[in-house]
């Protein structure tokens, strides 16, 4: 009787738990960032919301662009590349050279813990989105990743390092293209937002 | 060659979640075979499967009403589930494996149905393909969710230990136990929370159409070598174990996905025991 009492209490314990822990994103983190996603969409921009989970693209196919988004209070974490002192010509994280399982996990790695990557340099394949903010009259750019099995996407967002002109400076949407640069991010209308400060981008 | 290999292996063990996949998938594959055998003996291999997709329907639940943690609706449902599964199984009116079969299939129809009437999402085809097979989420799992594992499986396997003498009689003559004084029901009863536990925690892993395989696939290999109920339930948690292990580190270095890799795995190891079965029989 002493035993069942302690191991039906164990397990209501490990329930609830489970149940007020366990953080369910392991499985369906595109519910609450395509949440963000449809959000951006129907204002035809970036997302901009709450969650302090990043920017992640997660699209069906190839049509929807997975966008990155909020990342929280990410102002106070590691410094930028420059206050890291980075030499451009290391590439810290060469996702070129991954396998597409772990290609996927780390760019999501990047989104959840970005503070562990400002500063470093990557070298990324994707191919090419954008979308236009009509209220903050301000155009975003991502390089976009699919999965190995191409049903889920992840994005990061990239700003070239020098003045340019969309479309004129940019490849269409959905060419596959190539980012080399840093990890940085910058704050918009008081959330933090990590993006790729690339220094280059080129067609693969 | 060699250490390009040997490169990319520290490259890719620098990172924390590559740990935590293999950390949280050994376990995972430990409680699910100590279980396992448990399940197969009473004819319940196929409740894994048959759970799983009732998760996979609670999970459409959840994510319609907005819930941020979908645990708060899907381990109830999968826990109350496994026990009317496990009851239903002495039930004349339907048998053990139709009612398994018909919770499984309508759980999942109603799940699917529902995630498209009421989309919550922008990739419908993303989130059913990362719930059936687990996809890569086991590599993006986060340090909270790891403690929750290890703390779960410290659970099962204290409860297992625990009971293991009444979990052994249950599982071998049920009337034998009933007829000595011992409530079988509260054994089935912890058995079927467990099992619904261990289900929920391995959607992470192998999603939920892959989750029958780490139940059955060890148990099954252990029996074809070992008789004793004891070592029957060690071998078959090395079993488990090592080919987590061998499956995780493949689909890490060769980025395959990490589910159907482990599940390869059991097989191949099935078949060497079918081997390793028939020679030793022939020469006794």
């Amino acid at each position: 009787m002493k035993k069942r009492t302690i191991a039906g209490t164990a397990l209501f314990l490990t329930a609830a738990l489970l149940g007020s822990c366990s953080d369910p994103s392991a499985v369906r983190t595109d519910a609450l960032i395509d949440s963000i996603v449809n959000d951006a969409a129907s204002q035809a921009g970036p997302a901009v919301t709450e969650p302090p989970k990043p920017a992640a693209v997660t699209t069906s196919g190839t049509t929807e662009l997975t966008l990155s988004a909020g990342f929280g209070d990410l102002a106070a974490a590691e410094g930028s590349a420059a206050d890291e002192g980075y030499t451009d010509e290391v590439i810290n994280v060469d996702l070129t050279a991954m396998n597409p399982t772990m290609i996927y996990s780390v760019i999501y790695d990047i989104m959840v813990n970005p503070g562990n990557y400002y500063g470093k340099r990557v070298l990324l394949d994707g191919y090419f989105d954008t979308s236009y903010d009509e209220r903050l009259d301000t155009r975003y750019y991502f390089i976009v990743v699919p999965d190995a099995t191409a049903c889920c996407s992840q994005g990061l967002e990239f700003i070239l390092n020098r003045e340019t002109v969309y479309p004129g400076d940019y490849p269409e949407p959905g060419t596959d293209i190539r980012i080399n640069g840093v990890i940085d991010h910058y704050d918009e209308e008081g959330k933090t937002y990590c993006y790729i400060k690339a220094d280059s981008l080129s067609l693969i | 060659m060699f250490s390009d290999f040997i490169g990319k292996l520290q490259l890719y063990f620098s990172y924390d979640f590559v740990w935590y996949a293999l950390i949280v998938g050994l376990l995972i594959a430990l409680c699910s075979s100590l279980l396992g055998v448990t399940l197969v003996l009473k004819r319940f291999s196929y409740i894994g499967d048959g759970l799983s997709h009732v998760a996979f329907g609670a999970m459409a639940v959840a994510g319609i009403t907005g819930l941020t943690n979908d645990m708060y609706v899907v381990l109830p449902i999968t826990v109350i589930s496994a026990v009317l599964l496990l009851r239903t199984g002495q039930n004349a009116k339907i048998n053990g494996d139709a009612a398994i079969a018909m919770i499984s299939v309508g759980a999942l129809a109603v799940g699917y149905m529902l995630m498209n009437l009421f989309p919550t999402s922008a990739n419908i085809s993303g989130d059913v393909c990362t719930t059936l097979f687990g996809s890569t989420s086991i590599l993006t799992l986060k340090p909270e969710d790891v403690i929750v594992c290890i703390i779960m499986s410290v659970v099962v396997i204290a409860a297992f230990l625990l009971f293991y003498h009444k979990i052994f009689a249950v599982t071998f003559d049920e009337n034998f136990v009933k007829a000595s004084g011992v409530k079988a029901d509260v054994y089935n009863l912890l058995i079927a929370i467990i099992t619904a536990l261990i289900i929920v925690l391995a959607m992470n892993l192998v999603g939920s159409l892959l989750i029958s395989a780490l139940i059955i696939f060890p148990a099954l290999s252990a029996m074809r070598v070992f008789r004793s109920f004891r070592s029957v339930i060690v071998s078959s948690a090395v079993i488990s174990v090592l080919c987590a292990g061998v499956g995780i580190f493949s689909s890490i270095m060769f980025g395959t996905p990490v589910g159907s890799t482990i599940v390869v795995a059991d097989i191949a190891v099935f078949f060497v025991f079918c081997a390793v079965s028939l020679i030793t029989r022939r020469k006794a």
